[in-house]
């Protein structure tokens, strides 16, 4: 649901709005110590064999002491969120399967795994178990129908995912999202104040060539707005998935292709395996609100990924500090 | 007006809507008890579980959005499709449509 629907039937239906008494959100969270899943790669390959001494960690501009801990210490469970919507079908749905199947079969036997699948309705399809047999049978014969809640499907996802430890939300969709009561922006919020790692696939279908021309003459159509003119710019509902995966210290990808959809759940298995986790307790800085990580390679080359922060919720029913 | 309608339908999308203004206000309390009354007008309505566990969310009542969740999610292939919102959604209606068949109930 849109905001601006909500607040126009408020409108139609009182008149005058009401002003509202803004009170600040509070959440709960934990931060002894925090944990920092980053990824390090260096020409599109992981870069292994770091240390601590290779890491500099800010916590809202406060540099930290950060140890490096073994990842079997910190595991993941996966939570693989697919879009079963009536446009999941043909190769796409064969590619689907191939994939998931691929990567679950990848998954360490102690780490979890649970599937579940959307169209405007969200169902748990295989419960989280460290037995992926149910999750792989569940993949095989699920029936694609309905439409998609893509953003609904997220937040159910991300707030299931917090009974135990952290998850990595591995999210396949092929649409534009248009039966969720949540949008973009809740969902950004509720996954920016979650422990979620989330990692987001869409199917993008292949730009079409461009039309031939019946004389065969060149196109009158000017470069910039022809399909040879550069990509199209993202269309909205794949920017918001980017900007909820980055923000999470994930990933998006694009795919349009079987073998396009492989290569890409195969670099977030690989990614999963090659992972360092950061481990702090925070020094210099105020406890509760909104904190601002940045990881910095020293002495050695690559692109980091990190969450980008981590939120901390005041007592209740005090003021509190405000949200990301 | 949305509690003298007699159709459950447009009382449950009104309250769904009166939560998402009073949410997006910051008024997390009233935003949670009109999607409760969205569901318990329609107790299987995902859409409305879903926006009561933001709301919970927001206030810092994890485990009460995870519970909600569960519950919601706990209905799949149980709805027969039917969720007033994705109704709404794809019928079009407009908000001014919807406040006209509220007081229409009201004052047939």
């Amino acid at each position: 649901m849109t905001a601006r629907v909500a607040i126009a039937f408020l409108v139609a239906l009182a008149g005058t709005p009401a002003l509202p008494q803004v009170k600040t959100p509070v959440f709960q969270a934990s931060v002894e110590a925090v944990y920092v899943d980053v990824f390090v790669n260096r020409d599109g390959e992981a870069v292994p064999g770091l240390t601590a001494a290779n890491f500099e960690l800010q916590d809202n501009d406060v540099r930290q002491s950060v140890e490096v801990v073994a990842t079997e210490l910190r595991p993941l469970r996966s939570l693989l969120v697919f879009d079963t919507s009536g446009s999941v079908v043909g190769e796409r749905l064969q590619a689907l399967r191939a994939a998931g199947d691929a990567f679950l079969q990848g998954l360490a036997p102690t780490v979890e795994a649970g599937l579940i699948g959307f169209s405007e309705e969200i169902a748990w399809l295989a419960p989280v178990s460290a037995d992926k047999t149910g999750a792989r049978q569940a993949l095989a014969r699920f029936q694609p129908l309905g439409t998609t809640a893509v953003y609904d499907a997220l937040f159910a996802t991300i707030a299931l995912s917090e009974d135990a430890g952290r998850s990595v939300i591995v999210l396949f969709t092929d649409g534009e999202d248009n039966m969720s009561v949540l949008d973009a922006k809740q969902v950004m919020t509720a996954t920016l104040r979650s422990n979620a790692l989330v990692h987001a696939v869409g199917w993008v279908d292949a730009a079409p060539p461009p039309p031939p021309s019946a004389t065969g003459a060149q196109s009158r159509v000017p470069p910039t707005l022809s399909s040879g003119g550069g990509p199209p710019p993202e269309p909205q509902h794949l920017f918001s998935l980017r900007k909820i995966a980055e923000a999470t210290g994930g990933r998006f990808w694009t795919a349009d292709s079987p073998e396009r959809l492989r290569k890409a759940f195969a670099e977030i298995a690989d990614a999963m395996g090659h992972r360092y986790v950061l481990r702090y307790e925070p020094q210099g800085v105020g406890r509760e609100g909104w904190h601002r990580i940045e990881v910095k390679l020293k002495r050695q080359k690559g692109e980091v990924q990190a969450r980008r922060g981590y939120w901390v919720a005041p007592p209740r029913g005090t003021a509190g500090p405000t949200e990301p | 007006v949305v509690s003298e309608a007699k159709d459950v339908e447009p009382r449950f999308l009104a309250h769904l809507f009166l939560g998402r203004v009073l949410e997006d206000a910051g008024r997390l309390d009233d935003a949670t008890t009109h999607y409760r009354r969205a569901l318990e007008i329609d107790p299987r309505s995902q859409s409305a579980g879903m926006a009561l566990a933001h709301a919970l969310r927001l206030a810092g009542e994890d485990t009460g959005a995870r519970s909600v969740v569960q519950k919601a999610v706990s209905f799949a292939g149980q709805r027969g499709g039917r969720d007033w919102f994705w109704t709404y959604l794809t019928q079009s209606v407009s908000p001014d449509d919807l406040l006209t068949e509220l007081r229409r109930q009201v004052d047939p």
